[in-house]
């Protein structure tokens, strides 16, 4: 068990690629901390700089106290999950999770007492002298797992894991995954460029874009204040609302409607920001109205989306599904005030 | 009426146009019929079926759509660098189906023909002499991957096919599920592939004794481990960098001999001066594997391995010295051009009429290595050259030994 700390870290390729810049996270022990961003972010670099597989340029990684940087990826008491997938179909569970351990010459009390540990954090006790293919798919990614378990790592990471799952095993693997981090109470480190697999599973989310840190904070934080125009765009599905609009004193106004923002601010060219489910047609406050040319209406069951035009931009709603709307209507919905944003047009900052 | 999205797309490479008239509507699992035929397949967590094509057997893998598109390009990418995998022959993709679900998509390869997956040499009767071959061609194959700048990620026995290579066994990747292309590996990715290996080789050992009802304390955890020695004895002759006195330069020579030897092609020497001027630092940058290859291939238009054409071309210069010299007066490059051409007619193309009528290509030049193996043996125990004819009528006589495929 142990926190990890970037500080000051830089990747460099050559003196005109820098792949991740002053890269500074504290990553607590036991936390579950989720690296998010787009391809080609820097977000899998950070990963193996901490892993060993890839040089620091500048800065530091520390594991516990220990600074990382000139020691060798095997000696540094982390393990990558899922490097390898492969279960061997005429060895028991236990033995597909004893014989990495039995290859490094560990004492087999010590093997026995590792696997019964990791077998029962995984539900796996009853099924440790079955062979693998009597094991439903689910099991099989724990017996995978819990090769990983049986190391003892300080630090766990993964670096999309679950990219070549199925879709149902990959909804699956991510619920076991969460569960195997509370009860192993050790640090983990997932990287991924799916924002719901971040949201769903991360204690905090540091979001990368351009080898830049966006933000660091908890799903909730993030979501609710995101600190410029790339996180409020990057999460949540379907996207934020962007709309140009020009602020002052309080109030902004965009080309079809003008809303009162929570704080006074001014500027001249801003966006303002709002989340599908901020625009309601049952308010119970209202920062201001806006009439919406609804194009299209996506019934979920749950939930009724309804993608228009305000006076030319386009808004997304998140509306009650018992609202009768059809496209081709024109539909008077009501922005929450407790949910507008507002970024500088020029810096992409929050000015909220 | 709208036209209805097609069900399936599907990128094919030119000679596999007959791959078009499978079901791809339906699962892989589903498949029936006599185009299916059964060939060996490693430990995946996917789906493999093989089918015949008119371009040769294929086999079709079915996952997921950005990891079907993902294992295509690296494919394909590793062809280009001429990286030892099997060839991307196509991708499929399943319209309307969720991208994340099993059956999104299929990658098809070409099947390597004569080729048999690891249990083939470790279960059978030769096991102690085809253990030492075996790691060679895995620690290389390792060293040609890392070379060329991809990480595998997944090395294991079963993710690779194996192909007899002269005296020596070719290997082919065939599974890059896990694989990613660089620029160069560091040191750090280079000992976390090996480590991978060593873990999988270690349970696929540990797999081939439990089927043999032996527990793993008996098994042959530590085979890995002895890749990765070879691994790093090769990667240090290819990678170190050398330092000569001044004077000496022609160990450079040496250096370049020695790697050609091993297969290798050299792409550049980069040198330089010692700051005292009395050593000359150097290293080799190397490219892929396939010096003698590409060299018999240029003379002779043959398709080979890299150690099926070292003996190949041993063999023609055997052919050049016992005919004398060749286009005499038409100049050293144009004599070995004539001397290859003699060779092939007179020498290889009648033995391989009368060794193997019912076969051709790759497994015809295996036999071939063998009969010169042969010659080698027949000679030496007569204490003179007992000449090719004399040797291939020996050979037949005695079964063809060494004919293992």
């Amino acid at each position: 068990m142990a926190s990890v700390s970037y500080d000051h870290v830089v990747k460099r390729y050559t003196p005109e690629t820098t792949v991740v810049r002053d890269f500074n996270v504290e990553i607590r022990d036991k936390e579950f901390m989720v690296l998010v961003g787009p391809s080609g972010c820097g977000k899998s670099t950070a990963l193996r700089m901490l892993a060993g597989l890839e040089s620091i340029s500048e800065g530091e990684i520390r594991i516990g106290e220990q600074v990382v940087n000139g020691i060798a990826a095997k000696n540094r008491d982390i393990a990558m999950v899922f490097q390898s997938y492969a279960l061997y179909p005429h060895m028991s569970v236990f033995d597909n999770m004893a014989f990495p351990l039995q290859m490094k010459r560990m004492a087999k009390a010590e093997i026995e007492q590792r696997v019964k540990s990791a077998s029962g954090i995984l539900g796996l006790d009853n099924f440790l002298q079955r062979k693998p293919r009597a094991l439903s798919g689910g099991q099989r990614q724990r017996v995978a797992l819990g090769r990983a378990i049986v190391r003892n790592p300080k630090v766990f990471l993964l670096d999309e894991p679950l990219s070549n799952l199925d879709a149902k095993l990959r909804g699956q693997t991510r619920i076991e995954l969460q569960k195997l981090h509370r009860d192993l109470e050790t640090t983990f480190i997932y990287v991924t460029h799916d924002q719901v697999e971040a949201m769903t599973m991360g204690d905090r989310i540091a979001i990368m874009n351009a080898g830049i840190l966006q933000q660091v904070g908890t799903p909730g934080e993030i979501y609710d204040h995101p600190a410029n125009l790339f996180v409020a765009g990057f999460i949540g599905s379907p996207t934020m609302n962007f709309v140009p609009v020009s602020a002052q004193d309080g109030r902004a106004r965009a080309a079809g409607f003008e809303v009162v923002l929570p704080k006074s601010v001014s500027a001249a060219k801003a966006t303002l920001g709002f989340r599908p489910e901020a625009v309601t047609d049952r308010p119970a406050e209202s920062a201001g109205s806006l009439e919406m040319a609804v194009d299209v209406v996506e019934r979920l069951g749950s939930d009724q989306f309804l993608y228009g035009q305000v006076a030319g931009d386009n808004v997304t709603a998140r509306v009650d599904p018992r609202m009768t709307v059809a496209a081709g209507d024109k539909v008077k919905l009501t922005l929450d005030p407790r949910s507008l944003h507002l970024f500088d047009t020029e810096t992409e900052k929050s000015l909220l | 009426m709208p036209a209805r999205p097609p069900a399936w797309t599907a990128s094919l490479r030119p000679g596999y146009a007959d791959l078009l008239e499978l079901d791809w509507g339906v699962s892989i699992i589903d498949w029936a019929g006599e185009r299916l035929v059964e060939r060996p397949a490693g430990i995946s967590r996917h789906e493999v079926r093989f089918v015949t094509s008119a371009g040769g057997v294929c086999a079709v893998k079915q996952l997921p759509l950005e990891a079907a598109r993902r294992e295509h390009r690296l494919l394909r990418l590793l062809e280009d660098a001429g990286g030892p995998a099997v060839a991307a022959v196509g991708l499929v993709e399943r319209a309307g189906v969720d991208p994340g679900s099993e059956l999104a998509a299929l990658v098809v390869t070409r099947f390597a023909e004569q080729s048999f997956p690891y249990r083939h040499l470790l279960s059978g009767p030769g096991f102690g002499s085809h253990r030492g071959q075996l790691l060679d061609a895995v620690a290389l194959l390792l060293v040609e991957l890392h070379l060329l700048g991809f990480y595998w990620g997944d090395c294991s026995l079963s993710n690779v096919l194996y192909r007899y290579d002269a005296d020596a066994i070719e290997t082919i990747m065939v599974d890059a599920e896990t694989t990613s292309a660089y620029p160069a590996l560091s040191h750090g990715q280079r000992g976390q592939d090996i480590e991978i290996m060593v873990e999988n080789v270690g349970g696929e050992m540990g797999d081939l004794a439990a089927a043999s009802g032996i527990g793993l304390d008996a098994a042959d955890l530590g085979m890995g481990e002895e890749i990765a020695v070879r691994y790093r004895a090769l990667w240090t002759e290819l990678a170190a960098e050398w330092i000569v006195p001044s004077g000496q330069e022609y160990r450079i020579t040496e250096r370049v001999h020695r790697l050609n030897e091993l297969g290798f092609e050299v792409d550049e020497i980069e040198a330089a001066q010692h700051r005292e001027r009395d050593h000359l630092h150097f290293r080799v940058r190397v490219g892929g594997r396939g010096f003698n290859s590409n060299r018999l291939r240029l003379l002779t238009g043959l398709q080979a391995g890299e150690n099926q054409a070292r003996q190949l071309l041993a063999d023609l210069a055997y052919f050049t010295r016992r005919q004398g010299p060749a286009g005499a007066g038409q100049g050293p490059g144009m004599g070995r051009a004539v001397s290859a051409v003699r060779w092939r007619a007179e020498a290889l193309e009648p033995v391989l009429a009368r060794i193997t009528p019912e076969h051709g290509g790759r497994d015809a030049l295996q036999a071939y290595c063998d009969l010169l193996h042969h010659r080698y043996l027949v000679s030496a125990a007569a204490g003179r050259d007992v000449g090719t004819q004399a040797a291939l009528e020996s050979w037949l006589a005695q079964g063809r030994p060494g004919y293992r495929i």
